[in-house]
């Protein structure tokens, strides 16, 4: 009886077992500004997470905050918790990733994975099958209608792959829960700020944004 | 008939050569196969092998494994040619004579153009058949039919070498350092002389299967239960050959109705048979069926040699597994199974200096590394805009200039060249932009990217 209850209870994946918690040992990554790695569990992003990015318009500095995080997961030997190549999954962003800004930032453009859907729905598909697939370290996606129940699979997809799953989104949804390990809004309020709404086992608040 | 009379000439000729050929054939007993070749079967005497010569090379394939029916050994010699071996096939196709003039006519009945020769030795049966005469003996075949290079051809020439008999009535020391070692050994090998050992073609296999429900299945739903119950044996097909797939066809067919088909094609070959599962699941769930499916016939494309690698004896802590590295393959076939094979698309640099031809769209598993160099470039933005947008005189005034100007002054010379000033710039509302002004009288302003 009692196996059959393990062997239940071993794939449920809403349960956390202690004894899981050397293989799921999460790292975090420094951000590259302090004010922002002083507010964040660990001192960094941690990974495995699913990230939600609230904004309104590209060229916030939407991407480079996160370069330092995809650069890490990228480099061979990252410290994933699974076997994940190293591949950054784009999945429906508002333009073309540029190439040379990518090499800039020594995200190698043979890397990365651009995918391009019909509908929102095929998008939140196809950014849960990136996840899950264990071939992205990173995947990045541009949803704005997410369903609280799609959130939820996005995150669980990203927790159990040991990947990072970065949601951009509009500002609108400030007031919608979400599930998001982070969940942080890049405003103009006399000035760009970077405001963090939600930090699983951090401080919230706002910093000023370059 | 001019065929016919030519196939029996062929024949004829072949017959001659067989009578021939084993006072050719004399291997010595202290003859040692050279290093690294196989111990050979084939040098044995005794041997009987067919070569065949085509005026297509491009069928060179085709004929192989047409021929492999009749032997296991079929060497290709492109690129017009291909020996194989007869005499152990003698005992279930009967007489020699009998079993060529089989393969000659099955060749021609499907239009092919060929000539047969055999000979005890390949090399020997391949000389003879490139002398495309019936009644050709080795001894009183010509030089050219050696296809010997230029300079040993040339000199052949000088020393009034014509037929193969002249050319064993040199002196052998002479012969060896005038020709080259190298040419001396080919004749022995002809000659039967030195072993003349040939690798084996073999022919891309393919899996097949068929099977009939025990009732038309209906729904797609049944329809994939039962296709992946019988793709076990797929599984076991790969598992005892080691070998992986890249494609499979259904042909799913239904009464009085035109047949399904569909194509399972992954990204790149898999031994296991779990990425097809998924393919078939996701194409099956976009499938409507015309009408109840009968019968199911599967067939693969050719299979590939696995990549075998072993387990790890301790579990691997950290570092791309082997189940990693395939990942991204079978991430890629099934969204495109499921989006569309437009939908995917991977990104290049490209040593440009308009921004707009400064990358390029690739496919998404394209081999081929990026050419660029980390921080060597001025800054530029993280999303590019496809069609640079006009800015309208308001917009241009809110903006808060940082950087530039960039001159970028390219491409007179294909017809596309841009003479632009690039500033980095930020819009009232905190977002950076890339914009660039036109050079010369017009002066335009446009919106080229955003640094993300």
């Amino acid at each position: 009886m009692s196996t059959r209850l393990d062997t239940l209870l071993s794939d449920h994946p809403a349960l956390w077992r202690a004894d899981a918690q050397a293989r799921a040992r999460r790292v975090a990554v420094p951000t590259g500004h302090a004010g922002l790695d002083a507010r964040l569990p660990g001192g960094g992003w941690l990974v495995p997470a699913l990230i939600e990015v609230l904004h309104e318009q590209p060229g916030v500095g939407e991407l480079r905050l996160f370069v330092p995080l995809l650069r890490h997961l990228g480099r061979a030997g990252a410290s994933c918790t699974a076997a994940l190549t190293s591949a950054l999954g784009w999945i429906d962003p508002p333009h073309m990733p540029y190439a040379p800004a990518l090499g800039a930032w020594e995200l190698d453009p043979a890397r990365q994975l651009i995918v391009r859907t019909a509908s929102p729905a095929q998008g939140l598909w196809a950014m849960e099958q990136a996840l899950r697939s264990g071939a992205c370290c990173a995947v990045l996606g541009w949803m704005d209608q997410a369903s609280m129940q799609w959130l939820r699979r996005l995150k669980l997809a990203a927790m159990e792959s040991g990947g990072v799953g970065i949601l951009y989104r509009s500002l609108r949804w400030r007031a919608q829960p979400s599930p998001a390990s982070i969940r942080l809004a890049l405003e103009d309020d006399e000035g760009l700020r970077l405001h963090l709404l939600k930090v699983q086992g951090g401080q919230p608040g706002w910093l000023p944004w370059q | 008939m001019a065929v016919n009379s030519a196939r029996r000439q062929t024949v004829a000729g072949a017959a001659a050569v067989l009578q021939e050929a084993p006072a050719i054939g004399r291997v010595s007993g202290s003859d040692r196969p050279p290093p690294g070749s196989m111990p050979l079967p084939f040098a044995a005497p005794q041997r009987l092998w067919l070569a065949i010569h085509l005026t297509d090379p491009a069928v060179l394939r085709h004929v192989a494994v047409h021929c492999y029916r009749f032997t296991s050994l079929v060497s290709l010699e492109p690129p017009d040619g291909l020996v194989m071996e007869l005499q152990g096939s003698l005992r279930l196709f009967g007489d020699a004579h009998a079993l060529i003039a089989r393969i000659d006519k099955e060749l021609r009945a499907q239009g092919m153009a060929v000539h047969l020769a055999a000979a005890s030795t390949p090399t020997a049966a391949l000389w003879l058949s490139r002398a495309c005469s019936s009644r050709s003996t080795l001894s009183a075949l010509s030089v050219a039919c050696l296809r010997w290079p230029q300079a040993q051809t040339r000199l052949l020439e000088s020393l009034g070498v014509q037929t193969v008999a002249d050319l064993m009535r040199l002196p052998r020391a002479g012969l060896a350092r005038r020709l080259g070692a190298q040419w001396l050994a080919e004749l022995d090998s002809a000659l039967g002389r030195r072993p003349d050992p040939r690798s084996g073609y073999r022919p891309p296999e393919r899996y097949t299967d068929a099977f009939e429900p025990e009732a038309p299945v209906v729904t797609t739903t049944l329809l994939e239960a039962l296709l992946v119950r019988r793709l076990s044996r797929l599984q076991d097909f790969l598992r005892s050959r080691q070998a992986a797939i890249g494609t499979l066809e259904l042909r799913l067919r239904h009464h009085g109705r035109a047949a399904t088909r569909l194509r399972l094609a992954l990204a790149a070959p898999c031994a296991r048979v779990d990425p097809l599962c998924h393919l078939l699941s996701e194409q099956l769930g976009m499938l409507r069926l015309p009408a109840p499916v009968a019968a199911v016939r599967m067939r693969s494309g050719p299979l590939f040699a696995q990549a075998q690698s072993s387990g790890s004896l301790v579990r691997e802590e950290a570092g791309p597994s082997s189940a990693g590295v395939e990942a991204l393959p079978r991430l890629v076939e099934r969204l495109r199974a499921r989006l569309g094979a437009g939908a995917l698309s991977g990104i290049r640099n490209v040593a440009d200096h308009r921004p707009q031809r400064a990358w390029r769209a690739v496919d998404v598993l394209a081999p081929e590394q990026d050419i660029s160099q980390p921080g060597a470039m001025a800054a530029r933005p993280a999303w590019l805009c496809l069609l640079p947008r006009p800015l309208t005189p308001a917009a241009r005034a809110r903006l808060i200039f940082e950087r530039g100007p960039e001159r970028i002054e390219s491409g007179w010379w294909d017809g596309e060249d841009v003479a632009r000033d690039y500033f980095v710039a930020r819009d009232g509302r905190g977002a950076r932009l890339w914009v660039y002004r036109e050079a010369g009288a017009s002066g335009g302003w446009y919106l080229h990217g955003f640094f993300g």
